[in-house]
């Protein structure tokens, strides 16, 4: 043969047999050429803004091509769907609205679309271009370690989360489609193609919709049964997959063993993934980010779960959604433990300050009086959210329940700064100052913060279960719950929780020290003079006289 | 360039018609598969015939049609319709000789100077074939990701990694990531990169021999076994 030479000598240098073995292993994975790769000289007629590069992958949803647009000097992911599917009309029609969901997909976890369309008889897509590997490739260099695995997995939840919210399923969740950037960031690939070919109804496309996922490991039970009515459940399924074969190098068949019986992570996570992988889609977790919530506390604790404390303040999966708002970054984390409890310290101490200047002219407790009013308000608006989703979920009206919930809350709240205000209005308890008036208002946020974290409010005989608490971190796949309102609420209560309490433990620690102080002393002995002294004016004023009074010094 | 799902089927349906495209695919593909045929007409009729040009006359007749229509069996592979229309061919040669000698003797002719190695002397014609039919594949594929890596420029990690393929570890990891000067995470992932195309290639080189793609895989184990 002409070929005779080095080649002829690498083949005999090498084991042949491993090279065989090699090429049988690869069974798994999706069929080659399972459609006609285009030629890139072809391409680049087509595309002549591009310069294309390389190819990168194919696979059953078409091939993509590592490519640099020429214009904008930036590298670009050029995927180019099977021909079969361009021929379809209504196919290009569907093609276009999908695309323009994906494009809405702006989130550091989602691969972003620059364009789509149609060149001439090919569909392409283009896309964002990672440039490191793919979740499979890495899980084959090497087992990953569970902490590892976990923030890869936190990703792609937070990715999914925030497709689902935007009304996109993705349908094809696998490791090949799981994507890494040079500098480790993760990507989710591919949202809705596979959906895109199940509904062109088109036979060939099925098929290789179907190839293209291999050997079928990923697909959740309906999707086989009845593609098209399978919803977001069916991604919460193939996240269970993902997350097993994550965690154990391996993809979950027939009875297998629990995760945590072939990696160090703690047994709670194999409830994690069993409720993800529940054949009843009404069974699993009713959103991606409930999911990572109960492998985040069920991996809480474990050490080998638990990555070094992350310093790089590099954009967090959770963190730029708005709603969602974690504490990871260390400027959060700062906001949180230090910013907001000062804020709420510091509110006790203008209170003080406001005080000691006005104390001539206005009554001592109105800046704090007010500063909780305008608490109280807030939590009132916040019940509202959580009362109406009790309501949905245990069929009883929404009004029946706020007047259990809220007008009693309301109640309390109110009364308890009623009380001090009418004792305090009598003279012989003026002493019980702004310290104290402070004191009574935090217990009454108290009585509030605990019936709402611990899940139920004593109201009567009945217990309304579904507290903060209870809603949030056990969640319950049959509570139909809004995932906007479910993940803003927690996250708010928890930064208003903070501060009540701290303006508990604050007023306590301010009206104890100032017990006990002798400038307590000196300043209520002071303002007593002050008072007598005003009482002197206004009884000399309205009666003219002078042996009435002191009646006040005779009540103490 | 555009695969058809198997070469071998696309050849076979267009069967005797005088398709020029089918015509092309099957001498290209015999052109691929010439080394194993030559060994096997070695071994059977001696290196003192001249094998070269039998199996040239036989390459020429299977393209013209007339062995394909004769030995096409309905089901099969590329390589066992080839390896049973070249030893009909052989019959037919021998036959055509020992007509024109009359009842001249068979000439049998040791293997030893085909194969030097010893272990092989035991093996059957058939089974040598199938042994440089397997090195064919590997070696079609092989040339496949050289040229592959050649054409992106990425010739130097080819030729530092190759030997890693087969999975026997020559040098190491921080050996070869000095040379290429990258990380040794990127080596690790640059050779499975390139093991995972290698594997593709030769499941694509044995695609094209079998009539339907799911066969492959039976295919494999068979080459496999044959070494």
């Amino acid at each position: 043969m002409a070929a005779e030479g080095k080649t002829t000598h690498l083949v005999d240098q090498l084991n042949q047999r491993a090279l065989f073995d090699l090429a049988m292993s690869q069974n798994d994975a999706a069929p080659r050429r399972t459609f006609a790769i285009p030629n890139p000289d072809d391409l680049a007629r087509r595309f002549p803004d591009l310069e294309i590069l390389e190819l990168v992958g194919s696979g059953g949803m078409g091939c993509v091509f590592k490519a640099r647009q020429i214009r904008l000097d930036r590298y670009v992911a050029l995927k180019i769907l099977p021909k079969e599917l361009a021929r379809d009309e209504l196919f290009s029609e569907r093609f276009a609205r999908e695309a323009r969901a994906m494009a809405k997909l702006n989130h550091p976890n989602v691969i972003r679309i620059y364009d789509y369309g149609k060149a001439e008889d090919v569909c392409f897509l283009l896309t964002e271009f990672m440039d490191g590997m793919n979740l499979r490739e890495l899980m084959d260099a090497g087992r990953l370690p569970p902490h590892e695995a976990i923030r890869i997995f936190e990703h792609v939840c937070a990715a999914l989360d925030f497709a689902h919210r935007e009304g996109v399923t993705h349908r094809d969740i696998k490791p090949e489609n799981i994507l890494f950037g040079k500098s480790g960031n993760v990507a989710l690939a591919d949202f809705g193609l596979a959906r895109l070919a199940v509904d062109s109804g088109c036979e060939v496309s099925l098929t290789q919709t179907r190839q293209a996922m291999g050997t079928l490991n990923y697909m959740a039970p309906e999707q086989w049964e009845n593609p098209k009515s399978a919803d977001y459940r069916a991604d919460i399924y193939s996240m269970g997959i993902l997350l097993y074969e994550l965690l154990t190098g391996r993809v979950p068949r027939g009875s297998f063993p629990p995760a945590s019986a072939l990696a160090s992570i703690p047994v709670s996570v194999d409830e994690v993934i069993h409720r993800a992988l529940q054949v009843d889609p009404e069974q699993r977790y009713s959103s991606a980010a409930l999911m990572w919530k109960a492998l985040a506390s069920a991996t809480a604790s474990n050490s080998s779960c638990s990555s070094a404390p992350d310093h790089s303040g590099r954009a967090v999966p959770f963190g730029d959604q708005g709603t969602f708002t974690r504490f990871r970054t260390i400027g959060e984390q700062f906001a949180h433990n230090v910013a907001a409890p000062s804020a709420s310290v510091g509110r006790g101490i203008m209170a003080k300050i406001f005080t000691a200047i006005h104390s001539k002219d206005a009554p001592y407790w109105q800046p704090v009086w007010i500063s909780s009013a305008i608490s109280s308000l807030i939590w009132m608006t916040m019940f509202f959210p959580w009362t109406t989703n009790i309501s949905r979920r245990t069929g009883v009206d929404c009004w029946v329940l706020m007047s259990r919930t809220h007008v009693p809350v309301v109640v309390v709240a109110f009364l308890s700064m009623l009380i001090p205000i009418l004792i305090a209005s009598r003279s012989y308890l003026k002493r019980l100052r702004a310290d104290g008036f402070s004191l009574l208002l935090s217990f009454a946020s108290l009585f509030i913060i605990l019936t709402a974290v611990n899940g139920y409010l004593i109201i009567g005989r009945d217990h309304v279960t579904g507290g903060f608490v209870t809603i949030c971190d056990q969640p319950d796949s049959s509570f139909p719950m809004e995932p906007t309102a479910m993940t803003i609420v927690p996250y708010i209560a928890a930064i208003f929780i903070a501060i009540q309490t701290i303006e508990l433990v604050a007023g306590l620690l301010v009206y104890l020290v100032g017990m006990f102080s002798d400038y307590q002393r000196q300043l209520s002995e002071e303002r007593r003079r002050r008072w007598k002294s005003r009482w002197e004016t206004l009884k000399k004023s309205l009666f003219g006289k002078e042996e009435i009074g002191d009646d006040e010094e005779a009540g103490e | 360039m555009v695969f058809p799902q198997t070469r071998w089927t696309y050849i076979r349906q267009a069967g005797s018609d005088d398709s020029a495209a089918a015509n092309a695919a099957l001498s290209e593909l015999c052109a691929s598969y010439r080394d194993p045929v030559l060994t096997y007409v070695r071994i059977r009729l001696g290196a003192d015939r001249d094998a070269e040009d039998i199996v040239q006359d036989f390459f020429a007749r299977l393209i013209r049609g007339d062995l394909l229509a004769r030995a096409n069996p309905d089901r099969g592979t590329f390589r066992s319709f080839l390896l049973h229309a070249v030893s009909q061919f052989i019959s037919d040669f021998r036959d055509h000789q020992n007509a024109a000698k009359r009842g001249g003797a068979h000439q049998r002719v040791s293997t030893e100077t085909i194969d030097e190695t010893p272990d092989r002397r035991s093996m059957t014609p058939e089974q040598e074939f199938e042994r440089r039919w397997a090195r064919t594949v590997l070696q079609r594929a092989l040339d496949r990701l050289e040229a592959e890596y050649c054409s992106n420029g990425r010739q130097e990690l080819f030729n530092v990694i190759k030997d890693q393929l087969d999975g026997t570890t020559a040098r190491t990891g921080a050996a070869m990531a000095s040379i290429l000067g990258i990380t040794e995470a990127a080596v690790r992932v640059a050779v499975h990169r390139m093991k995972q195309r290698l594997g593709q290639f030769i499941r694509e080189e044995v695609a094209e021999t079998v009539p339907h793609s799911v066969e492959v895989d039976d295919e494999l184990t068979r080459l496999r076994q044959s070494l």
